[in-house]
């Protein structure tokens, strides 16, 4: 009971969620995020055996992902706003940016990074008479698309490099801090807190999340392992600073932390939940795989709902970096 | 601690765990590896070819045969040229914009005021990645 009020108190104050809607945003969520996930897996196998495993699939798998996932914006009678609009314009230029850069047409992906970077912040400027938090987000979503060109620098035999990704990764966590820093953003709205259960529990809760995402995704993609050299040691270490620091906190804090945090300002909290977890998913087309995106949107909504559950980013942290690890460490058993 | 203490210690963090994990990672690996945010971008699911153990990307590309004449490490590798023309010329044009935006020079519309301060952490990024872009070519042609 104790545990239940101040999560209650946490999402009054952090989302200006009341009791009523509190106890209705979880099963708004499932609902909806049920819906997509399981049109999505429908009309990826009737594309599968229509297309048979082409590019053509890819396009149109996340283009039906994508669609389904817009017609949830009218679930349970919203309306929407401009501004939602917007957003979900965001989304779309997402699908086509990184649908053209996993292609030979990598470049007219890349030019659309460069064209959200620019545009985004200036819609948040215009609509910025909507309040602060429009800016904010449509700011973030500049940075979003702003990790879409971070490897430009690169010479094409460095990013070949294991060595590249820590690299890249910290100049991603450089643009976030930059900015947190810079718009003075308070670190307890962005989830770096204590929490409203003790740590302990937050890591176990990630564990266990992590283990069964990490397990599940190894079905989905059987990656081949991570091995950087001979000593398994170094394998391990390189593996759990990786994938727990530089993907699942850098992920975390922008994806959780700062957008859905922001988003939740302007829609619906299980929405703001949706609309980040669509983002997420897109980012993951670069696996060539649709089930992959499918499987992302539903870690982006137990992440997302485990923010909102613990108040702290450290649960998706540890479920995000640990389900890596499980998914890299099972491939060379499986 | 004060916010922008726990920041510049999460920076510090993360350049010292890159340092060492670049020490670590003494040969090429990026096997199946989700880089950027989940894309891989020079894994072996995109220029590798095979996805599942079947060709995707060597029979069409968004409805052209690009492919059968062209690396994909050849159409990756000019997208990066492209690319880092495109950042040289955006971080110029935003510090263009920056300076001549300057408050300094006179009263300025509300909607400039605030474009300058949401560019600037952009900004700041992209003079970055220009640094980086020129120290490659140094190295390039030194080497």
């Amino acid at each position: 009971m104790g545990h239940h009020r101040l999560t209650l108190q946490f999402n009054r104050l952090a989302f200006g969620l009341d009791s009523v809607a509190f106890r209705r945003f979880p099963v708004d969520l499932a609902l909806a995020s049920s819906v997509l996930v399981g049109a999505s897996l429908v009309s990826h196998f009737a594309l599968l055996a229509l297309v048979g495993y082409t590019y053509e699939l890819i396009f149109f798998s996340s283009l039906t992902f994508v669609t389904i996932g817009m017609l949830m914006l009218f679930f349970r009678g919203f309306r929407g706003s401009l501004v939602v609009g917007l957003l979900y314009f965001v989304v779309i230029l997402t699908l086509f940016e990184e649908i053209f850069l996993n292609s030979a047409l990598s470049w007219y992906g890349l030019a659309l990074a460069f064209f959200g970077l620019v545009a985004f912040p200036l819609v948040g400027v215009l609509l910025s008479s909507r309040g602060e938090s429009v800016r904010v987000v449509f700011e973030l979503c500049g940075l979003v698309f702003a990790t879409r060109i971070v490897f430009s620098p690169f010479p094409i035999h460095l990013l070949e490099s294991a060595a590249s990704l820590p690299v890249i990764y910290t100049l991603i966590m450089g643009a976030i801090v930059l900015y947190a820093w810079f718009r003075k953003m308070p670190l307890g709205k962005i989830g770096f807190n204590k929490g409203l259960i003790r740590l302990p529990f937050q890591i176990l809760a990630g564990v266990s999340v992590g283990a069964v995402l990490g397990s599940v995704e190894e079905f989905v993609l059987r990656p081949k392992p991570i091995i950087i050299g001979s000593s398994m040691i170094s394998n391990i270490v390189y593996l759990v600073v990786t994938m727990m620091v530089f993907v699942g906190l850098t992920e975390e804090l922008l994806f959780c932390g700062l957008l859905q945090s922001y988003t939740a300002d302007l829609m619906p909290k299980w929405q703001a939940v949706h609309w980040v977890s669509l983002l997420f998913a897109l980012f993951h087309i670069g696996w060539l795989n649709p089930l992959e995106v499918v499987f992302a949107y539903g870690a982006g909504i137990v992440f997302g709902f485990l923010l909102l559950r613990t108040g702290s980013l450290t649960a998706p942290v540890v479920a995000h970096g640990f389900g890596n690890i499980v998914l890299y460490a099972l491939a060379p058993v499986l | 601690m004060s916010p922008a203490r726990i920041l510049l210690l999460i920076m510090a963090v993360y350049v010292g765990l890159a340092s060492f994990s670049s020490l670590l990672a003494v040969r090429p690996a990026f096997y199946g590896l989700s880089t950027i945010l989940g894309t891989t971008i020079l894994g072996t699911t995109v220029l590798g070819t095979t996805v599942l153990g079947t060709t995707v990307l060597g029979t069409t590309v968004l409805g052209s045969t690009l492919l059968g004449t062209t690396s994909l490490i050849q159409v990756y590798a000019d997208a990066l040229v492209t690319g880092q023309l495109a950042i040289s010329l955006i971080a110029i044009g935003t510090l263009i914009y920056l300076e001549l935006s300057d408050p300094s020079y006179g009263k300025t519309r509300r909607v400039i005021e605030e474009l300058r301060e949401s560019w600037l952490p952009i900004s700041a990024l992209l003079v970055l990645l220009f640094a980086f872009i020129v120290a490659f070519k140094i190295w390039a042609i030194i080497g």
